[in-house]
This record gives structure tokens, C-alpha cells and sequence, in this order.
């Protein structure tokens, strides 16, 4: 079912607004850092927090505005949680049974309702096993198998794979491709990861300090990022700043060259592995010369990323030999440089 | 035999552990003189005197009866505790653990004074139900209640408190009403907490005297519970009334065993 919710939930110390719409069997990726209200979003739509203003509407029901809360039991949003929740007295099929039972079918109805999602989430043959003997991984798709076997018209899943190792993560998130594109109301699925993002979603919104920030498909918004928390995410360098003939100038100090030239306030982007690392000035073609010290240096698939606090913190992926040549180390000084076609720029 | 820790941090200093010897002496040793004094010759014969199985089967119809009440009203007021926000919460919660630290005797003149033949109350009960509390099983369990109930609503709500309030959630997300998460999610997992909540709280009321004494006296066969009828032998028959404690300590020891292995070093099933 359709899902429109334009509210906001207001605290002393953070305020949440959001203006969400989202149509039949769309699979909705919601990212952004900790505390910027994606919890609190999903809580608001499922009835688990009570919003200060504005409406929820789930299909043609109001469920929610300045005076009314329909109660989380009755508005039909399924909730998987970060750390599953699975009742553990309750063995995994009377788990995915607990919806059906809950809505007043009788038990052998609820029960075969459940045998049904437990053999389509590949789970027969741990039915008869308690939550504690599963893995996070089982214990995940059978959160997933009972938010499904209740029906749900709404399905929110609050960072699904976060609790998971790769294997377990990577497993669980094509499980989800498949049931959340064939789930037939919408679905939103926050998470902390690019691939999940990637992988699952339709359509990602961003949120920044309790609001949204950016909507598109995941291959809009990883080339286009308009917050750090994103470029991060998909491995970006991001700075913002008011372009003139191509240099853009940061409002802090501090200018990125581009080939297009654009004028007026823009994002510009690279790469971390178009970022050249030299520990001397270096002379020649680059458009772009900046110094730093190096911040951090860790591994990152073959590469080695390397954080430089420059003008803005950045970050280079150089090659475990270049690293090697350079001798570089934790707090040294170093130089950037940076090709002007590397840049892209695109209007803030 | 030293464990790893003493070996390494050195044994434990005397100024603890000589006042922690004086306090399992003091718990202990009383004990271990009724059993020492206990006359066990005459024990089969003492505990089959028809005043002993009338006390005994008093006290049985009585806590027993008393731990049902507890648990009726005792649970759904632990979870009200735990689990909602209303105004003045701490003052109730204040109001009820105060016959905790009520002298017993004090408590069984309150119930005289509240629920006595001659107050408000007591004629009210007497003329609308037909109901008499003091010098009646009423009474005994009305006393009994009064002591027990708060051991049952400080653990029950303990309970509630340590089961984690997210699986609510889950239960509301998954349609279920709060009745329905109380009765199918709340209560299997709090289960262990009220049982012990429930074993406590009725061995209060098995041992209570003071307010039971005071608001009921004690007629043998309707008022007088084993702890009177001991304190009252006491006074006649000295072997006869511990003859009558062995066999308290006896249910009580049983009572502390049955918490431990089942669930109190247990973990919960």
C-alpha cells in the first residue's frame, strides 16, 4: 500500500520533519549518519512514537496527525529491528506465528500461514528451533519471514544486515532483493552500508540532521552526493562551494579546480584513487596542488586509503608500493595533487 | 586450596572477613540449636497431635489462599510499575513497600482500625455482604496479604523491569494488543521472576504473626496458624513448639532449595 508521511516529531534536543511519499512495491533505501532521525522516522510511521505535527497516511487511512495515533497494532506496519527481537521463549514457527495469531486466526490457520513464510525465507528446517540456537543470520530472515507472515501493508526493516558478518550480510541482502521487490506494499529499509543501498533500493533518500536532503536512485545519488555522509558511504571526496569558470572556491579557504566552467554554487567530487600522494611539492600538469598531514591509513581492498587533513579532510587510495616508496607515516606532511578532469561539479 | 584470584590479589583481609563469619554465626546458629534441641524421638508423635495438623492445615488453606490474592492483584500492579508512566508512580510505589518496614504488630492494628466490627468499614462489610475480617480465615488472610503483597509487587515489578520493553514493540508491530503482548510475550518471560516474586511472598505469609495475632488472635482451627499455635504452645509445652519450628524450618528450607535450583542460579528456560 501507499505510504504519504509529512510530520515532524519535535525533542528538545533534535527535531525530525520529514516530507515522505512512496507508491505501491516501491523498495524505499534510507541513509544517512547516526542521529540524523532515521530511527525515529520509521518509529513515527509504525506507531511506536507519537509525531508532533503534520500526517501519516498509510493507503487511503490516516493514521496519525496532532490529535489522533492509531495504535501500533493496528496500523499494519511490519517492523523488522536491527537486533531481530525474536521472542525467545517462542520456538521460530510460533515466532512467524505470533502475527497471523495475533490478527485471531486460529492456530492451525496461523500455523500453516507460518509454515508458509518459514519455507519460503528457506528456514523448514530450523522451525522447531528457539531463537537462541540461531545464528544472526537465521535469526534475521526469520524476523523477516514473521514482519511478512502478519501482513503487513507497510514493511520497515531497521538496519537489517548491521548486526551480520560479510558472509551473513551478503547472504541476507539478496534474500531481500528478492522478497522486498516482490513484497506488494512499500518497503523502507534504513541501513548504514553503500552496497545494501545499492543492492536493494529502488530509491534512496538521504536525511542530515532530521531532514531529508536528497532523493533519487542509487546510481543518481552515488555519482551526484550532496552530504559527506554519502560521499563517504560510496567513497567519494565532496566539497561544496561557489564556483567561478570552473574554480571552486570553499566558503573555509581553499579551491578545487574542475574542467567544466560551471559558475555558481556547486558540489565537486573525485575520487579517492584520482588523488596522487607526494611527500614534495610536486611540479607539472595537475591543476590541483594541495598540502596536508596525514590523518589515517588503513587497508582497503588491495589499496591503502589514506586520510589527509588538508583544506577539507580527504581521502587518496594510493597502492601498498606507492605507500612504500613514500615512507609515509601517521602525522607526516604530504602533498595532493589532483587532475581538473577528474572533478566533477554539479549545481548545490 | 587457593583459587587463581587469591593467588594473585593476596587473601582476603581479616577486618572483612571476621565480621562476615560473625554474620553467618549470627544467621546460622539459632537455627542449628532447634534443630540440635529438636526432639526427634518423640517428633512423629508431637507432629500428628490434632492442634499441630489443625495449625498446619490452617496455615496451608491460609498462605496458600493469601499467595493467590498476591498474584491476582500483586502481577497486574508490578507491570503498572514497570511498564506505565502515570502521575504519582513513586508515591504509589512509596505506599506499597511501606508495610516492608511496617512492624508486623502495627500493621494488624491498622487492619483492626480499618477493617475492625465497630469502624465504617467493618459495619459496611457486615450489613451489605454479611462479611466479618477479624477473628475469622478472612482476617488470617487479609493479614497475611497485607505483609506479603509488597515482597510480591517489589520482585514482580523487578521482573518486568529487567525484560526488555522492546519486545513490545516488536509484539505491537506484529498487530498484538497490550493484553495479548502481556499474556503470550510479557508474562512466559517473566515467568521465572514471578515464581520466585510468588515463593517469596508466600513465605512471608506462612511465617506472618505479629498483624495476624493482632487483627485475628488466635482460635484453633480458624485463626491460629502455625506461628501462633508454636508461640502458644511455647508457653504449655517447650518440646512441643520446637517440634513445631523444626518442621517451619523445615518447609522453609525446602522453600529456599526449590528457589535456588529452579530459578534462581537457574537461567530462565
Amino acid at each position: 500500500m501507499s505510504l504519504a508521511a509529512h510530520f515532524a516529531v519535535r525533542r528538545p534536543e533534535h527535531t525530525t520533519a520529514v516530507e515522505l511519499d512512496a507508491v505501491d512495491g516501491e523498495v524505499i533505501g534510507m541513509i544517512g549518519p547516526n542521529g540524523a532521525g532515521k530511527s525515529t522516522t520509521l518509529r513515527a510511521i509504525a506507531g511506536l512514537l507519537a509525531i508532533t505535527s503534520g500526517t501519516i497516511t498509510i493507503g487511503d487511512t490516516l493514521v496519525a496527525d496532532e490529535e489522533r495515533h492509531l495504535p501500533a497494532h493496528r496500523r499494519g506496519v511490519g517492523f523488522v529491528f536491527q537486533n531481530h527481537l525474536l521472542f525467545p521463549h517462542l520456538s521460530v514457527e510460533d515466532n512467524v506465528a505470533f502475527g497471523p495469531r495475533a490478527k485471531g486466526q486460529r492456530r492451525s490457520a496461523a500455523g500453516r500461514q507460518a509454515r508458509e513464510w518459514i519455507d519460503r525465507l528457506d528456514l523448514l528446517d530450523l522451525a522447531r528451533r528457539k531463537p537462541g540456537q540461531l545464528s544472526g543470520g537465521q535469526a534475521q530472515r526469520v524476523a523477516i519471514a514473521r514482519a511478512l507472515a502478519s501482513d503487513p501493508k507497510i514493511l520497515l526493516l531497521d538496519e537489517p544486515t548491521a548486526a551480520l558478518d560479510a558472509s551473513a550480510a551478503m547472504g541476507l541482502r539478496t534474500l531481500l532483493r528478492e522478497h522486498l521487490s516482490a513484497f506488494p506494499g512499500v518497503s523502507i529499509v534504513v541501513t548504514h552500508t553503500a552496497l545494501d543501498a545499492m543492492v536493494i533500493a529502488d530509491r534512496l533518500v538521504v536525511l542530515d540532521n532530521g531532514r531529508i536532503v536528497q532523493t533519487g536512485t542509487p546510481t543518481e545519488i552515488a555519482a551526484r552526493p550532496r552530504t559527506e555522509h554519502v560521499a563517504a558511504l560510496v567513497g567519494l571526496n565532496l566539497v561544496r562551494g561557489a564556483a567561478e569558470n570552473g574554480v571552486v572556491t570553499l566558503p573555509g579557504g581553499g579551491a578545487v579546480v574542475a574542467a567544466d566552467q560551471v559558475t555558481g554554487p556547486v558540489f565537486a567530487s573525485f575520487p579517492p584513487n584520482a588523488v596522487s600522494l607526494f611527500s614534495a611539492e610536486p611540479a607539472g600538469s595537475p591543476r590541483n596542488v594541495w598540502s596536508g598531514t596525514i590523518d589515517s591509513l588503513a587497508p582497503h581492498g588491495d589499496a591503502v586509503r589514506v586520510q589527509v587533513d588538508s583544506f577539507v579532510p580527504l581521502i587518496a587510495d594510493i597502492t601498498a608500493g606507492a605507500l612504500a616508496a613514500l615512507q609515509l607515516r601517521v602525522g607526516d606532511p604530504v602533498w595532493l595533487s589532483l587532475k581538473a578532469t577528474e572533478v566533477s561539479v554539479y549545481p548545490a | 586450596m587457593k583459587s587463581d584470584r587469591a593467588r594473585v590479589l593476596g587473601s582476603a583481609p581479616a577486618p572483612l572477613v571476621v565480621p562476615a563469619v560473625a554474620a553467618v554465626a549470627i544467621l546460622v546458629v539459632p537455627v542449628v540449636a532447634v534443630v540440635i534441641r529438636a526432639p526427634w524421638r518423640s517428633l512423629p508423635h508431637d507432629l500428628t497431635q490434632p492442634d499441630a495438623i489443625l495449625a498446619l492445615r490452617l496455615s496451608l488453606e491460609t498462605t496458600l489462599t493469601t499467595l493467590g490474592v498476591c498474584l491476582v492483584v500483586g502481577v497486574p500492579l508490578g507491570w503498572l510499575l514497570a511498564r506505565v508512566e502515570f502521575r504519582g508512580r513513586s508515591v504509589v510505589r512509596a505506599l506499597v513497600t511501606l508495610p516492608l518496614v511496617l512492624p508486623p504488630v502495627v500493621g494488624g492494628v491498622a487492619l483492626l482500625l480499618a477493617f475492625g466490627k465497630t469502624t465504617l468499614l467493618g459495619r459496611f462489610l457486615e450489613s451489605t455482604f454479611g462479611v466479618t475480617l477479624p477473628f475469622t480465615k478472612a482476617g488470617v488472610v487479609l493479614a497475611q496479604t497485607f505483609v506479603a503483597l509488597p515482597f510480591l509487587v517489589i520482585s514482580v515489578e523487578g521482573a518486568f523491569r529487567a525484560s526488555d520493553a522492546r519486545y513490545d514493540d516488536a509484539a505491537a508491530t506484529l498487530g498484538a494488543s497490550r493484553w495479548l503482548t502481556f499474556r503470550r510475550v510479557t508474562l512466559p518471560l517473566t515467568l521465572p521472576g514471578i515464581v520466585a516474586g510468588g515463593v517469596l511472598s508466600w513465605a512471608r505469609a506462612l511465617g506472618e504473626f505479629g498483624a495476624t495475632i493482632t487483627f485475628n488472635g488466635s482460635l484453633p482451627g480458624t485463626t491460629e496458624t502455625m506461628p501462633s499455635a508454636i508461640y502458644n504452645t511455647l508457653q504449655l509445652n517447650q518440646e512441643h513448639a520446637i517440634a513445631l519450628s523444626l518442621l517451619m524450618i523445615l518447609v522453609s528450607v525446602g522453600i529456599l532449595t526449590s528457589l535456588r535450583e529452579r530459578w534462581i542460579s537457574g537461567v530462565a528456560p
